[in-house]
């Protein structure tokens, strides 16, 4: 109770104390409001602030988080790429120097090889100067068979014009034409052989060929030797002979007779004789046979009653006829030939020849050229 | 009057009428009397003397006729006109050998001098009636036929087309197996040419198998016969692949290039140009004639041939070396470069020259070695010299420049190439300096080589004067110098440099 009576006691010095205090408070209260609402404010905002702070914190945690994740992945991206590249270089480095040399190889091999080149131009080189060789020596066997033609066509012509020009040769007095004194020591000379040498080996050779020379017996059919004769037909003695030499000689014979008249008569031409009766040949009242049904005419003894009988399956043709022959194969053409020129079996060209002839003779004093014959074709144009 | 006496003036007027036909055909043989008896009117004369009953009349008139109408063209149209055909084909089936020699005399006379006349000819059925000749017995009858034949065919693909739808190959054909040499040669010439126009006709007488017989015979030592087979399978080989390959399955090779180095000219020329025209299809085909030697049996025959003979063999080796470069190098290992230029130098032939120049540039096309071995052949400056020269002709200066083109777009030899610098026209120069561009950027002695030589001194002479693309090139060899020595070689330097002392201002 003491504080209360302490308290009384000094009531009033409390009261203005309480009052001072009042009128300080009320002094202060804006200044204090003002504190107040500044300390709110202040802690207000540092309570936002704070919040803010720690979501600003957690936000940067986060993007740090995420851009430091989205970095990584693009950073291995690159990296990968990076790798993947390098790779992919080496590779394609190795892949170049593959192809490179594979497509040296392939060309090499299919399209340029240089050496097989080489060769192949060496080889045609090599060919070209063995095919020069050859063509060179055909081209000299060439002129030369061609100038041994010319040579061997030009000495025969001379042999020919030397054999038949009968100069006169020299004597032991009279010197021929080509043998004069004035030329004695160089006479003239062909071929590098004296001219006159010439002439007396072709005459000797034309004495040979042409005129008479010395035949070699041969042994004929009996032993006996004999001339050998020269058949000039090869056709049979039939076939060469005369149609009508049978003809001929009877009428000869009748010429001869009737030169030979002696008829106490003198022969008079012309002047009609009578006939003599006919009285039949001697086959009258003889039943008609043909040839070949009649026995009698066939040739040796028949086997057989049936051998009498003419049995022609092939029909009868004859072999000659046309410009064939009798006795050789027909149908070959040197007999053709033959029969050609020599008239064959019947001599049908020759009669012929023989009748333009004798029409020419009459007809020109000149003989009458063929036509055909002196047509002459000129050499093929190029 | 009696009998006998009658006959006498037949007799006198038959031997008169021999010897008109005899003299008439004897002065036919000389040129200065056709005009006489054509102005006697011996066309009509003649004529009624080919129905004459003596056969050896008929003959020697057609013989007369056919003289004459071999004479000229007039006297052929006279014979037409004449109307003497038809009786000469009439009896052509009718009459002896020698009659019908003598008429396929006549119409082969008239046939051989214009297409009109030889259609005249068929036109009168002749070639039905000369069909049967051909078949004759007497080999010299085939040789008139086959001669008649011949000139028809030749004229136009027409006229051959007829005698081949007459059906004469097969028997040309059968004329060639037979052993008389003159009627190998004139078989042989009728079908080349009736082969010669198309390639239908030319199949047709391959057809008819002729080539099988045609080639045994390249070896045959009768130098005519040659020429005719050399020369019919040539005509046969021109027209396709197909044909040629046909001759060169025939095995002409290598016998053909023996006849390259005949004795005869006209088969050297005739076996030249078969192997042109067999070559200029494939290069299978060149390169088989290259690998029978041909190249140098081809090379030898241009430096040896006179003249128009040259052309196949020049042409030849052009179309071998044009196909690829390993061919085009077999033909300058084959000396090939060397004739050609002689042929380009020395002959007085403006065409000869034109395919050589040709040639030659098919040679040196392909790569550098080939462009070098024609520079170093000295064949640039010749080819330039063709190309410039007033006398040559439009053709040669197209083929000229096309060749030197070619070989210079390839040319790596530049000494060979300065020369060219100066003479040429600008066209050439562009085509110069381009390589010169291409060449100099990469050769140190090149450049330096190129500025010793006055090249570079020229260049600058020249850059006054030219523009566009030449100009272009040398900016580009400008390029490769230093400046100084550009402007050193400028004409207008030593100005520029006088220019310099007025504008300096020495320090005193």
């Amino acid at each position: 109770m003491s504080d209360f009576a302490s308290l009384y006691l000094f009531r009033s010095s409390t009261l203005a104390l309480y009052d001072a205090l009042l009128a300080d408070a009320e002094e202060n209260a804006p200044a204090e409001l003002a504190s107040c609402v500044a300390i709110s404010r202040l802690f207000r905002g540092q309570f936002v602030r704070a919040g803010l702070a720690v979501k600003r914190a957690a936000a940067t945690n986060i993007q740090r988080v995420f851009r430091g994740s989205i970095a990584r992945f693009h950073t291995t991206g690159l990296r990968t790429a990076k790798s993947t590249a390098e790779d992919v270089a080496i590779f394609h480095y190795h892949v170049m120097i593959i192809q490179r040399t594979f497509r040296g190889f392939y060309s090499r091999r299919y399209y340029h090889d240089y050496e097989a080149r080489k060769a192949y131009i060496l080889s045609v080189v090599e060919k070209g100067e063995v095919l020069r060789e050859t063509l060179r020596k055909n081209l000299e066997l060439q002129i030369e068979e061609e100038r041994k033609r010319q040579l061997e066509s030009e000495r025969e012509e001379f042999t020919k014009v030397t054999a038949n020009l009968h100069h006169l040769l020299s004597t032991k007095t009279q010197p021929g034409i080509y043998n004069s004194p004035y030329t004695a020591d160089n006479p003239p000379t062909a071929m590098g052989i004296p001219v006159e040498e010439h002439l007396r080996v072709g005459v000797k050779d034309l004495l040979k060929t042409r005129l008479s020379q010395k035949v070699k017996l041969v042994p004929d059919l009996n032993g006996t030797r004999r001339i050998p004769v020269k058949p000039v037909n090869k056709a049979s003695l039939q076939a060469t002979s005369k149609f009508d030499a049978v003809q001929e000689a009877e009428r000869m014979e009748r010429k001869l007779g009737r030169s030979q008249w002696a008829s106490s008569r003198n022969f008079l031409g012309g002047g009609a004789t009578a006939d003599p009766e006919y009285l039949g040949g001697i086959s009258k009242g003889t039943p008609f046979l043909d040839m070949y049904k009649n026995p009698l005419y066939q040739r040796g003894e028949p086997g057989a009653a049936e051998k009498l009988k003419r049995e022609g399956k092939k029909p009868f043709t004859t072999t000659v006829g046309g410009n064939k022959s009798s006795v050789l194969p027909n149908g070959i053409f040197d007999v053709i030939r033959e029969a050609q020129l020599e008239g064959g079996v019947t001599n049908r060209a020759m009669v012929r020849e023989i009748r333009t002839k004798q029409f020419m003779s009459k007809t020109s004093p000149t003989t009458l050229t063929d036509g055909g014959d002196s047509l002459i074709i000129p050499e093929t144009s190029d | 009057m009696s009998g006998v006496s009658v006959l006498q003036h037949f007799e006198a007027y038959q031997k008169s009428r021999v010897s008109f036909v005899q003299a008439v055909a004897e002065a036919a043989t000389r040129p200065q009397n056709i005009e006489v008896m054509q102005n006697a009117g011996v066309m009509q004369l003649l004529r009624p003397l080919l129905l004459d009953n003596v056969p050896s009349i008929q003959q020697s008139a057609a013989l007369a006729l056919g003289r004459l109408a071999n004479y000229s063209d007039d006297l052929a149209e006279a014979v037409v006109g004449n109307e003497i055909l038809p009786q000469l084909v009439y009896s052509l089936s009718e009459q002896n050998r020698f009659y019908k020699k003598a008429a396929a005399f006549v119409l082969r006379a008239v046939a051989k001098h214009s297409p009109d006349l030889a259609q005249a000819v068929v036109d009168s059925g002749a070639l039905d009636a000369l069909v049967p000749c051909l078949e004759e017995f007497d080999p010299t009858v085939k040789e008139s036929a086959a001669w008649a034949i011949g000139y028809i065919a030749q004229h136009t693909a027409e006229l051959a087309q007829s005698v081949v739808d007459a059906g004469t190959v097969p028997l040309l054909v059968l004329c060639i197996q037979e052993p008389e040499i003159t009627l190998k040669r004139i078989a042989a010439s009728a079908m080349s040419d009736v082969c010669k126009h198309s390639p239908e006709l030319a199949q047709a007488v391959v057809d008819a198998g002729a080539v099988a017989y045609l080639a045994p015979l390249i070896v045959h030592p009768d130098a005519k016969l040659k020429r005719q087979v050399c020369a019919c399978l040539a005509q046969i080989a021109k027209h396709s692949v197909d044909l040629a390959e046909v001759v060169v399955e025939a095995e002409i090779f290598p016998n053909i290039l023996n006849c390259l180095k005949d004795n005869d000219a006209f088969v050297r020329k005739n076996a030249a140009t078969c192997i042109r025209e067999v070559a200029k299809h494939t290069p299978e085909l060149a390169k088989l004639i290259v690998n029978a030697g041909g190249a140098t049996a081809l090379v030898d025959y241009v430096s040896n041939a006179i003249g128009n003979a040259k052309l196949p063999g020049i042409m030849a080796v052009g179309y071998i070396a044009a196909f690829s470069e390993t061919l085009a190098l077999a033909v300058i290992v084959s000396k090939g470069v060397m004739p050609l230029r002689e042929a380009l130098v020395a002959e007085p032939e403006d065409h000869i020259k034109a395919a050589a120049a040709w040639s030659l540039g098919q040679i040196g096309r392909h790569t550098p070695d080939h462009a070098r071995a024609l520079a170093e052949g000295d064949v640039l400056r010749h080819l330039l010299a063709c190309m410039v020269h007033e006398a040559s002709s439009d053709d040669l200066k197209t083929k000229s420049k096309r060749a030197l083109k070619a070989i210079l777009a390839k040319c790596t030899h530049l000494q060979a190439l300065q020369p060219l610098l100066r003479d040429s026209p600008v066209k050439v120069q562009k085509y110069v300096l381009k390589q010169f561009a291409q060449l100099l950027p990469h050769d140190v002695e090149a450049r330096r080589a190129f500025v010793q030589n006055g090249g570079l001194q020229f260049l600058q002479e020249l850059n006054e004067s030219v523009g566009g693309k030449l100009k272009e090139h040398i900016e580009m060899i400008n390029s490769c110098y230093p400046t100084e020595i550009v402007e050193y070689y400028s004409p207008n330097y030593s100005k520029a440099l006088l220019e310099k002392i007025d504008e300096f201002q020495p320090q005193v």
